[in-house]
């Protein structure tokens, strides 16, 4: 199989040089670039100028590097040995890997039978690569598993449900946390939901030796798929929501899996419908004891604290425009949030502080940022 | 004849491409001032919620004389106070976000579209009388969304069979749920607009770090735009894609929204009218001060073909959707619409205009 055409079709490429915008690619590979994982540097995706690239970029919101994507991106890993994947949004056909910030980027060969979801993730050690997908054969959620070296695909395992979405590793890296949305899709089909009537999501944990099913989730709530997972060091998943019901309907999105039971983390009333039965994104924060979610359908994010690391108590919302990606920063209770208006946000929550990154930023503003931010918790 | 040989779709295309050429032509940034943000709240925002409220207060007091004594001329006396408040309502529908999103209002004043007819099946239970009984006793407050606001209201003054009910009912059922709705639709237009007037005018006219969601001249801008885009997106795809369907034999003229009561093309006049007046607030200054007067002249112009196209459409449009040449000039609008999206879509980039990235498209 030929590897993904990153070249433009010639008579698209015709009109961009016609309009005098191919000046874009030059900023295919940018200066000298630290490791992806040294401190302080993040990564997303986001579209600009009509394309969508990987953007690295430092503490004060520098773009240190962008890398051309051939369609929208979605989820990125990093593993412990610096390397870096970011898969393509549902149906996504292509996945991006660097070996470090400046390596080459290795395109991984997607099969149409097995198209992403959109989230991968690496094995403790990263030698392995796990990327959410549907057998579409089976009509059946699959995990690939894939060499995280070589970029070769080594096996397909069941994900125990429909529409897996996102997937993370367990905290001490013998599982696999899947997310199971619920929604099935067919490539022929696009992004089309084909069984909002039927949908039965769960959350499934698999064993990685084998890819066997240990345990899973499920919830009396059909319709909510479960979409975004976030996993900290006592292996507690917080999952997010997305309401596939009617629209004047509206549920608790946030969910926390903790000693064997599943949970409703329950806003205020104004806060639940602000959310507007959309969550895009879950992270944890460094010491495991924050948690925020991301609404951009309802322009907020929800900061949750984990009392002694067990007890749920909702913390704080804020109000951002078109918020979506997050990830954890530095110091604990620290959020990095992205959004999609391309501002970039820090939020420190034990002082409830929201401040801007984007001082002296280069360009960053003219990102639209995507869903995720690179997560500062290894898979 | 050369459209009906061309995809749509290409002709979108190729609009898109020449518009591409003939409007950013110096890549040069747009802006929208302060001053523009706080005119169009002032001009357009606040006007259109005052003028949705006082023809609420009409209808809730019509609504109230009907109840005295109930009779067909007064209902009918009725119908244009509620026509002239769904008017209203349809020239405010350029601003969807904001207060109106709070408490699900948008949902209790209009829901609509209903696909899975919930207005009829929410109406049907509650002749039941214990539904009654809970309604006079919590009002609307626990009553579903579709029971909440001009939907259901639309019902009972225009189909025969909810007028008939209302007349006879000794227990004044419908005269009781009319004023209950009436009474809502004031409480909701009365909240909308003292919340933009006491919060949301400051919120966006002065953006800021606080715990406001317009923190950068950016989210201002955003919004305003994002809010004509929805209503553009609503019009194209709900309120003239689904009725006109693919072809004059397969029209669904029912799915027209508030066909019962003949208001579709009054309202698609009047949404056509606010979006006029957003973009001559917002715009047009903009443009101007570019040195773009052409361009603007340009979307002026297209906003009067819109205009002329709706003119010449018959009403009530709902006995006219499955006539040949009626179905194909309601295409044409159609069409219009879509080309008006398209040449505010190329300028929102250089607006700095992010059309909801991740909250309309996200995964």
């Amino acid at each position: 199989m030929s590897p993904v055409d990153l070249t433009l079709p010639n008579s698209r490429r015709h009109f961009m040089r016609q309009v005098g915008i191919g000046m874009l690619f030059a900023l295919n590979s940018g200066p000298s670039v630290a490791k992806l994982n040294d401190k302080g540097y993040w990564a997303g995706t986001a579209k600009q100028g009509g394309f969508y690239w990987l953007i690295i970029f430092d503490a004060q919101g520098q773009v240190q590097r962008q890398i051309k994507l051939p369609s929208r991106g979605h989820g990125l890993q990093q593993s412990t040995k610096g390397q870096l994947v970011v898969c393509g949004r549902r149906p996504g056909v292509w996945m991006l890997l660097l070996q470090n910030s400046l390596a080459k980027p290795q395109w991984l060969e997607v099969t149409l039978s097995s198209p992403l979801s959109g989230h991968c993730c690496f094995s403790s050690n990263g030698e392995r690569l796990y990327s959410a997908e549907n057998n579409i054969q089976l009509a059946q959620g699959g995990i690939g598993v894939w060499d995280a070296q070589s970029g070769l695909r080594l096996n397909q395992w069941l994900s125990q449900g429909i529409g897996p979405h996102e997937v993370q590793l367990s905290h001490d890296g013998t599982h696999l946390w899947v997310a199971n949305g619920g929604i099935l899709t067919q490539p022929k089909h696009g992004r089309e939901k084909l069984n909002l009537a039927t949908m039965a999501p769960n959350i499934s944990y698999l064993r990685l030796s084998d890819g066997a099913l240990t345990q899973q989730y499920s919830i009396n709530e059909s319709q909510l798929s479960l979409r975004h997972i976030a996993v900290n060091s006592r292996n507690q998943v917080a999952v997010a929501c997305q309401y596939q019901g009617p629209a004047h309907v509206r549920k608790t999105l946030l969910l926390l899996i903790h000693g064997g039971h599943i949970n409703y983390l329950s806003c205020d009333p104004k806060t639940t419908l602000d959310l507007n039965n959309y969550l895009g994104s879950v992270a944890f924060d460094i010491s495991g004891e924050w948690l925020s979610a991301s609404s951009p359908r309802g322009h907020r994010v929800v900061v949750w604290r984990l009392a002694q690391g067990v007890e749920p108590i909702y913390h704080h919302t804020l109000a951002i425009t078109d918020a979506c990606g997050l990830s954890a920063s530095n110091g604990p209770g620290g959020f990095i949030i992205s959004t999609g208006t391309g501002h970039i946000y820090h939020y420190a929550a034990i002082t409830k502080t929201l401040s801007s990154m984007e001082a002296g930023a280069r360009s960053a503003n003219d990102f639209s940022w995507d869903n995720h931010l690179l997560p500062k918790q290894l898979c | 004849m050369l459209k009906k040989c061309i995809p749509s779709n290409l002709i979108q295309l190729i609009f898109a491409a020449l518009l591409w050429f003939i409007i950013i032509p110096s890549h040069a940034n747009l802006l929208v001032s302060n001053n523009e943000v706080a005119a169009w709240v002032d001009q357009y925002v606040l006007p259109s919620y005052q003028n949705l409220h006082q023809a609420n207060l009409l209808l809730q007091t019509h609504a109230g004389e009907l109840c005295a004594a109930p009779s067909l001329q007064q209902l009918n006396k009725t119908q244009p106070h509620f026509s002239k408040a769904l008017k209203a309502m349809a020239y405010s529908q350029a601003i969807d976000g904001g207060p109106m999103q709070d408490e699900l209002r948008n949902f209790q004043l209009y829901f609509w579209p209903d696909r899975n007819n919930l207005v009829n099946k929410q109406l049907a239970k509650l002749m039941d009388d214990s539904n009654l009984q809970g309604l006079k006793e919590q009002g609307l407050e626990h009553a579903s969304v579709a029971l909440a606001g001009y939907p259901a209201l639309e019902r009972l003054l225009f189909e025969p069979f909810y007028r008939q009910t209302i007349i006879k009912d000794q227990e004044k059922f419908g005269c009781y749920y009319m004023v209950t709705i009436t009474n809502n639709l004031v409480r909701l237009t009365a909240a909308i607009t003292e919340d933009w007037k006491a919060k949301w005018r400051a919120q966006l006219v002065g953006p800021s770090n606080s715990n406001s969601r317009f923190k950068k001249p950016a989210d201002q801008v955003s919004f305003i735009f994002s809010n004509i885009d929805v209503l553009l997106t609503k019009i194209i795809t709900k309120k003239l894609t689904k009725p006109l369907t693919s072809s004059v034999t397969k029209a669904k003229p029912k799915r027209l929204e508030s066909w019962r009561s003949s208001n579709s093309l009054i309202m698609l006049k009047a949404n056509a009218r606010g979006l006029t007046d957003s973009l001559k607030i917002t715009l047009k200054p903009a443009l101007i001060r570019a040195g773009e007067t052409s361009n603007w002249n340009q979307i002026s112009h297209h906003l009067s073909l819109i205009k002329q196209q709706l003119d010449q459409l018959p009403t009530p449009l709902v006995t006219h959707l499955n006539e040949p040449q009626h179905w194909l000039a309601v295409e044409e609008l159609r069409e219009q619409f879509i080309q008006l999206q398209v040449m505010l879509r190329a300028l929102y980039p250089r607006l700095n205009v992010h059309l909801g990235f991740n909250a309309y498209d996200g995964d």
